[in-house]
């Protein structure tokens, strides 16, 4: 039978899905019932109740639009909002999510020992001693900073028990006495520290559980030092727990230890965990292995047969299952803790506030100290007495830590470094994300090397605890060499270089309302000016926009015309401040009214209350 | 038997009668009453057929809705019941319910033509501490419709 489709179609009632806010949702609701609905409502006036029910359902599709919308919006990170969202994208694209990061600096311990015989042109060896890694120092700002080092005054070079004074020592003379022969030298020795507190947590483990969370108590943990149960068992720090070995420093005993202190070695792990810290409160939490210890295989071939399903007796089967769950409990993925203790050391803190200023870390809140050739207690006790510490050069590389847009900054180019440096971009994600307890640089640039195609330029920059720049520390470019040495290609070759510091002042004229105050007007352009040079929105190799900054004087409302802005170098020490010593001609770098730096040079303006000088003409 | 012609043919009264009230049956309706009632003649709820009543429907829910109620419609309704919280005097009530009166009709309720408002303050209730009877008389030119009126209570809490 042959059938109408015209009829087939008036059937049809044609709906739109246009509609996505409530007031064209409701303009559709309406017209699709004065089309479908005519002879059964006719009023839809807002004071009717058919306008009530078109509203209510108006109201219930733009809630779900909405949603909709917004949940479209979280699986981006671009558009994304929710800081969960946000933690998911960044965990996906393996940003690191570090915590605010510890300052390292170089203290120098002072001690007096007396000679052992008058005249004795070096101090007693037998009363020197060994300041232990682990002893706590403190600042004068309540900082702890803990030694990361032994500090030797006294060695045994060839192992074999002659003990001698440490040729790294710096000596003066201490006391004289009364015939002029000296009694005792000042000892001094430099050792390195990392600021922020450590602490032991513990953890009562229970019956097997695979991968196993446990969240540690402080937040901005830099470091987990190491993991112990009550069975003797260690855990290891893993980047996945796919990974069974570690590599760990360990002290160099072979005769070559004069040249080189440690050693690569390699330690199989497992017992092992990884460690991820939350975006919001930045706390850590420790994720241990699937295995069970109990049923450790020693099998090197594991036997099928174990991980099949058991499957009741039936004449005929088509495959053989197997039980996903017990390939979990295998030890692939590391070792659980199980019926035990877990003893967590861990380090936290750290921040912009830590990197102390010269001659502030004063105190000793805890000395581990060692004599090697045992003298007695008296004579022990009377050279730890003597004892005192300072820090001669500035703490560096404290950094708050990196806020939610600077992380999700980072995703584009950390997702396609493949842990692998390979383009520049790569290299600036690796050197940006580095360990925070390794320090942390403020701002890098890449250029490369004209005398050396294989070779990359890197210009790093950090800043003090009054986010001043300064030239990184030795230390922390030692750890940038050796964190960036396992990342790059072998055919390449990274130079670590200082950006020079170009400090500069401006100078300029304005011409005022005279109707408005002087005064106010003032204030607003100079706070405008230096909301534009905070050091936070230079970076190495910008150039300075002369047409920008005098744009920037005339957005202030009440200025009628700026005149004659003038940049000048600042450098060496003006009226108490310092600046650094780098020179720059900025008339010969300015070209079409951009002021360029020298190259891998970024521009500071160091003390913006006196450095942006500003006066009114009429 | 003769011819017959139909010119001679009428109607009984009964038929006519029973016409009536399916064309009655057959009007369209407007828009659904108030209280909601459930039925199951015209549809699931009573229905108006009558323009008139319809609008006085539509007016005594227009003065009785406040501000915030209507999904999707902030500032529909009269916004009435702040004023019972802070009634202090009827003339202050008087002077404030007149003008959101006013302004809501000439919002939501155009073609309505407001011509009196008389209230009263009836203090005998137990329960509450005073009713508010308001009596509003008003006009719909383009129905030529004349001196109708509705009658809304409030309670002051």
């Amino acid at each position: 039978m042959a059938t109408d489709t015209k009829d087939q179609l008036k059937q049809v009632r044609q709906r739109t899905y246009l509609a996505r806010d409530f007031d064209s949702l409701r303009a559709t609701l309406l017209d699709y019932a004065r089309q479908y609905y005519p002879n059964q409502i006719r009023d839809f006036s807002e004071a009717s109740m058919g306008g009530l029910f078109l509203d209510m359902a108006a109201y219930v599709g733009d809630n779900m639009s909405f949603y909709l919308d917004h949940l479209y919006n979280e699986l981006n990170y671009d558009t994304a909002v929710e800081p969960s969202s946000l933690e998911r994208a960044l965990v996906n694209a393996s940003v690191p999510i570090n915590g605010a990061a510890p300052a390292v600096v170089d203290v120098t311990v002072y001690i007096e020992v007396p000679v052992a015989t008058a005249g004795d042109e070096t101090p007693n060896v037998e009363l020197l001693p060994v300041i232990k890694e682990e002893t706590i120092f403190l600042s004068d700002n309540s900082i702890t900073f803990t030694l990361l080092e032994d500090i030797e005054f006294l060695i045994d070079p060839n192992n074999d028990g002659n003990y001698v004074l440490n040729p790294k020592t710096e000596k003066r003379i201490g006391r004289v006495k009364a015939d002029g022969t000296v009694a005792t030298y000042l000892l001094s020795l430099s050792g390195q520290c990392v600021s922020g507190k450590v602490t032991t947590e513990t953890f009562s483990i229970g019956a097997f559980t695979p991968f196993r969370s446990l969240t540690l108590g402080q937040s901005n943990v830099t470091e987990v030092i190491s993991i112990f149960d009550t069975n003797g068992n260690t855990y290891y720090e893993v980047g996945a727990l796919t990974h069974d070995v570690v590599y760990r420093n360990v002290l160099n005993t072979t005769g070559d230890n004069n040249l080189v202190k440690d050693a690569l070695r390699v330690i199989p792990a497992p017992y092992r965990f990884i460690k991820s810290t939350s975006l919001i409160g930045r706390d850590t939490t420790l994720t241990f292995g699937g295995g069970n210890a109990d049923t450790l295989d020693d099998d090197i071939i594991p036997d099928p047969s174990e991980f099949a399903m058991a499957t009741p007796y039936t004449k005929t089967t088509s495959r053989v299952p197997v039980n996903p769950e017990k390939l979990l409990t295998t030890n692939t993925l590391g070792v659980a803790a199980a019926n035990t203790t877990l003893s967590v050391i861990y380090r936290y803190g750290g921040g912009l506030s830590h990197n102390v200023s010269p001659n502030s870390v004063n105190s000793t809140l805890s000395l581990q100290i060692e004599f090697p050739k045992n003298p007695s207690v008296d004579q022990s006790a009377a050279v730890r007495s003597t004892l005192e510490v300072t820090n001669l050069t500035q703490g560096s590389g404290g950094e708050d830590a990196l806020t939610i847009d600077e992380l999700v900054a980072l995703i584009p180019t950390i997702k396609n470094s493949q842990e692998r440096i390979v383009t520049k971009e790569d290299l600036l994600a690796r050197i940006y994300t580095m360990p925070s307890n390794l320090g942390r640089v403020f701002r890098t640039a890449i250029m490369p090397n004209i005398n050396n195609p294989l070779s990359t330029q890197v210009y790093i920059i950090s800043r003090d605890a009054d986010k001043r720049l300064i030239p990184s520390p030795d230390s922390l470019k030692l750890n940038l060499k050796k964190y960036l040495n396992s990342y790059r290609m072998i055919s390449d070759a990274i130079d670590i270089l200082d950006a020079t510091v170009i400090n500069l002042q401006l100078k300029f004229a304005v011409v005022l309302d005279p109707s408005l105050n002087r005064t106010t007007l003032l204030a607003e352009i100079l706070s405008k000016l230096q909301d534009k040079f905070n050091i936070q929105k230079m970076h190495i190799n910008q150039p300075i926009v002369i047409s920008e900054v005098v744009n920037t004087i005339y957005s202030v409302r009440g200025v009628i015309a700026v005149d004659n802005a003038q940049f000048t170098n600042a450098s060496g020490i003006i009226n108490n401040r310092i600046y650094s010593d780098s020179t720059h001609d900025i008339k010969s770098y300015t070209r079409r009214q951009l002021i360029f730096p020298p190259a891998g040079g970024i521009f500071e303006i160091r003390y913006p209350d006196v450095d942006i000088i500003a006066k009114v003409v009429t | 038997m003769g011819a017959l012609s139909f010119k001679s043919v009428g109607r009984k009264l009964q038929s006519f009668q029973e016409e009536s009230v399916d064309r009655t049956k057959k009007l369209i309706p407007i828009g659904i009453k108030t209280p909601l009632e459930i039925t199951n003649e015209e549809g699931p709820f009573k229905m108006h057929f009558d323009l008139v009543e319809l609008i006085a429907d539509n007016l005594k829910n227009l003065l009785l809705t406040n501000w915030g109620e209507r999904l999707g419609q902030y500032d529909f309704g009269a916004n009435l019941k702040p004023l019972t919280v802070n009634f202090s005097s009827q003339d202050s009530f008087d002077d404030e319910a007149l003008a959101r009166i006013s302004r809501a009709i000439s919002t939501w309720m155009p073609f309505v033509e407001p011509v009196n408002f008389v209230s009263e303050v009836d203090r005998s209730q137990k329960l509450n501490t005073a009713l508010i009877k308001i009596n509003i008389s008003y006009n719909i030119p383009t129905l030529q419709v004349t001196d109708r009126g509705i009658q809304i209570v409030l309670y002051v809490i």
